[in-house]
């Protein structure tokens, strides 16, 4: 029985080994050309945050909790807010209305740093959901941990 | 000092704040500086009887306007920006929530035990 | 019949069933398994009708996210029943 334990054991690390990195590439390069391919900065920061449920299932809570640092990533989401509203205000200091294009003239049809303020938006809204929802995958699965016990 | 501190940059933004509304309220509807019946003016270009004029611009001169090639991100980021400003603190104070459940219910198991 | 169309068909077959099952399991955890496969479905139907954006969204929450937090809320809520 103990045996057949450990076959699994290594199974589900071997996926996850394998799983976590396209689940963070993928995730990274929806966010980043958000303006460009299907995608924007919600459903790649989901796809980035769904690592750490990989990461769980193969290393277990110790890991996860020694990797990663949970009062740095609740700050990290209220940044990634305040960045959002920052480009959001970048309309009213160019003399216009609230959430105006401003650098829209920059780069062609097609580049990666195009379209004005939409790719930073963009980017500033992923790092808030992956900040967020990691943060709310590592609180739940905190809550499983069973050295909280006692 | 804190309190006063607190008190003058909510009058400080109130104020501010005031102004903006009252001072955006006279200005005309406009999209990226031109106005809007300005953007509607070739109206062979728009079908200008159906309900969906707004939405011919978005399609027909996003690449123009935006020079994003995603229309679907333009739309969300630059036509729509209140409402992914909505959206994205209903995430924060989802998860805010969330945090305060889940914390109190961790301490109180903590205290019980002690 | 066009093959678009055959394919929809059998996606949304497909979407019934397991919504359908996700209604009739009597085991929790079986139902939430049956509620991922209708999230896969359903972004699978999503790709078919050119909605890419949409696709993706669904596929990363319906069938990763919020199966794995209704896991773990069954865990905890099993464990708080046996003590």
């Amino acid at each position: 029985m103990s045996n057949n334990r450990k076959v699994k054991d290594v199974i589900v690390k071997t996926a996850a080994d394998l799983f976590t990195p396209i689940a963070l590439v993928l995730g990274f390069y929806i966010i980043l050309h958000g303006h460009l391919s299907p995608g924007g900065g919600f459903q790649g920061g989901v796809l980035v945050a769904s690592a750490v449920i990989l990461i769980y299932l193969g290393y277990g809570y110790s890991e996860v909790s020694k990797r990663f640092n949970m009062e740095f990533i609740k700050k990290n989401e209220a940044l990634g807010a305040i960045l959002f509203t920052v480009f959001g205000l970048a309309g009213i200091l160019y003399g216009s209305v609230f959430f105006t294009n401003v650098f829209v003239g920059i780069g062609n049809v097609g580049d990666l740093i195009s379209s004005g303020t939409i790719m930073f938006m963009n980017d500033s809204v992923g790092y808030k959901v992956l900040t967020g929802v990691g943060f709310l995958i590592l609180l739940m699965i905190g809550l499983l941990a069973p050295d909280n016990e006692n | 000092m804190k309190r006063f501190a607190i008190a003058f940059s909510l009058v400080v933004f109130l104020l501010m704040g005031s102004y903006a509304m009252y001072y955006s309220s006279t200005l005309d509807r406009t999209y990226s500086g031109t106005k809007l019946s300005e953007v509607l003016k070739p109206e062979q270009n728009y079908d200008l009887e159906k309900p969906d004029g707004v939405a011919n611009i978005m399609i027909r001169e996003n690449l123009k306007r935006t020079r994003a090639v995603n229309a679907v991100t333009a739309v969300v980021f630059d036509y729509r920006g209140y409402d992914t400003l909505g959206e994205s603190f209903i995430l924060l104070t989802a998860i805010a929530g969330s945090v305060v459940i889940l914390k109190s219910n961790k301490k109180g198991s903590d205290t019980n035990v002690k | 019949m066009n093959s678009i169309v055959i394919l929809n068909t059998l996606v949304i077959i497909g979407i019934l069933i397991s919504a359908f099952l996700t209604v009739k399991f009597d085991n929790l955890l079986s139902s939430i398994i049956a509620l991922s496969i209708t999230g896969s479905f359903v972004a699978l139907e999503f790709m078919l009708l050119h909605a890419p954006d949409v696709a993706i969204a669904e596929a990363a929450v319906g069938a990763v996210l919020s199966p794995v937090i209704f896991i773990i809320t069954l865990k905890k809520v099993k464990e708080g029943k046996e003590e």
